[in-house]
């Protein structure tokens, strides 16, 4: 094995102390600087063209391959799209209490935070009811503040529940400033239909059915169907 | 009109998967459908099959909304959000290149006919649209028809606040004319005819009620506004019970943070309770 520099002045060390019947300090850089310089390998240095030649050729770079494996298609996008709803780094809150058909329309619960029970999560989960945006992941389980608006909407539900012969419907439409809680009022409303047994069909994002182009690319063919996977229609079929 | 079968069909996985309710109710009715089902099918089943094989998923899904508006059956919710995004050109093109309105794809016109009325839910229910601040397009019909749809509402309630005073006022009193709190839509302006009429049920042009400005309309425009503080402490005091707010909950704290959310808004409240930390 070659011997690098330092080793091989360490070695004549003590010779190098009494160099010319002088002594010398122990660590000095004339020692490194009167050293052989080391032979470099060649980097891909172009030699000059010889003499005569009028051509320069240069040579191509290869480049290396990348060693790391990419992610598959539509990981990074399912990272992005990931809801976490429980961490548990936050404590628990024991006197909250959850949710139930019965509870939902007492006027004792206004201003209360209540939580969501384990079933109707799973349902709002399946239903995408939550958004990646909204900050479920801070707590350790899922839960809402019931204002008087949700109040109104749960005994509105109540009254709609119970009426057999003249059934009603409500039509609604939200409004507001950003961050007023639009998409929580819906997703108390599917909460409070979950509850109650009524069936449930949400569309989480218009901007989805209408700005496909955005999130597919149009070669894509589309895969096979697994729960909860938004894929998206390259061109609408038109219906005769 | 279009229909989306992928988009369909995963609207289909995901109403199978969220209602678990659809295993125990099996179809009643008769369908012609491109592939043979069995009289007893569960609607779960009837949903996983549109789901699986998208060419069929739009008969599917006519199938099941026959089926679940029938007699006998428990209430729907309907929700959508995102309510700009669907009352504007959809970002297709038709064959002869010329864009498709997102009213012309049979999901918001499906969604849009519920909530105007013009289609029923026989078995109650509930049909719910949010708007969206963030991320939204701007369709001034939209805006316009929204604040017309409010300001009725407000007149029939007896809410209503001190508007604006209107420009056109000296000429409307000097011409004898009365002057209306709900405001007309701008002549001179593009207005799309189809937003207009998207929550008006369409009225018979030959009764007597055809010269009514507005044709009777039963939606509920509901603004949401900040939280109220005893609200807003409630929530906050949870959000110090997880350990997510560090601070004591007192009621100059309340106040504050209330102030800063722009008078309690929620999104606003969070992101100055634990959006940034020190």
């Amino acid at each position: 094995m070659r011997r690098s520099g330092i080793q091989r002045i360490f070695n004549n060390l003590s010779e190098a102390n009494f160099l010319h019947g002088f002594p010398r300090a122990a660590f000095s850089t004339t020692i490194f600087a009167q050293a052989n310089p080391t032979k470099s390998a060649k980097t891909g240095h172009q030699a000059p063209p010889k003499r005569g030649q009028t051509k320069l050729v240069l040579k191509k770079k290869i480049p290396t391959e990348s060693k790391t494996k990419p992610p598959a298609p539509g990981e990074r996008k399912a990272l992005r799209k990931r809801i976490v709803l429980s961490n548990t780094n936050a404590l628990e809150v024991p006197v909250m209490e959850d949710m139930t058909e019965q509870n939902i329309s007492d006027a004792r619960i206004e201003g209360k935070v209540m939580g969501i029970p384990g079933s109707t999560v799973d349902q709002l989960r399946a239903i995408e009811a939550f958004k990646p945006t909204q900050s479920w992941a801070m707590f350790r389980r899922p839960s809402t503040l019931i204002r008087s608006e949700s109040l109104d909407l749960a005994r509105i539900f109540r009254e709609i529940g119970s009426s057999k012969t003249h059934p009603q419907v409500l039509k609604k439409i939200l409004v507001g400033d950003r961050g007023s809680g639009k998409s929580l009022y819906l997703m108390q409303a599917m909460a409070m239909a979950f509850l109650k047994g009524w069936i449930v069909i949400n569309i989480p994002e218009g901007m989805h059915i209408c700005y496909p182009i955005f999130n597919q690319s149009s070669h894509q063919q589309p895969r096979t169907l697994r729960t909860h996977t938004l894929i998206m229609d390259p061109y609408p079929t038109p219906i005769p | 009109m279009y229909f989306q079968k992928t988009y369909t069909a995963s609207l289909l996985s995901r109403i199978a998967a969220a209602n678990p309710s659809l295993a125990e109710m099996t179809i009643t009715q008769e369908h012609t459908l491109p592939i043979p089902i069995q009289s007893n099918l569960a609607l779960s089943r009837l949903c996983a099959l549109g789901a699986s094989d998208p060419n069929i998923s739009h008969q599917i899904f006519l199938a099941l909304m026959s089926e679940l508006t029938s007699v006998g059956r428990p209430p729907l919710l309907l929700t959508l959000d995102g309510l700009p995004h669907i009352m504007k050109n959809s970002a297709y093109m038709s064959a002869t290149f010329q864009p498709i309105h997102a009213h012309d794809l049979y999901i918001p016109s499906w969604f849009l006919s519920h909530l105007r009325g013009t289609t029923a839910l026989p078995n109650g229910g509930a049909v719910i649209a949010a708007s969206t601040a963030s991320n939204a397009p701007r369709v001034p019909t939209l805006a316009f028809r929204l604040k017309q749809l409010e300001i009725e509402q407000a007149l029939v309630k007896g809410t209503l606040e001190p508007q604006p005073e209107d420009p056109a006022l000296p000429f409307l009193l000097a011409t004898g004319q009365t002057p209306d709190p709900v405001p007309r839509p701008d002549p001179y302006f593009p207005h799309d005819q189809r937003v207009l009429d998207a929550f008006s049920i369409p009225t018979d042009p030959n009764s007597a009620s055809a010269g009514s400005a507005v044709s009777s309309v039963n939606i509920e425009i509901d603004r949401l506004t900040g939280l109220r503080k005893s609200e807003a402490k409630g929530l906050m005091e949870y959000w110090a019970l997880s350990g997510v707010l560090r601070c004591q909950v007192s009621e100059k704290l309340v106040g504050e943070r209330w102030s800063v959310a722009g008078g309690g808004l929620v999104g606003e409240l969070e992101r100055g309770c634990f959006g940034m930390r020190a």
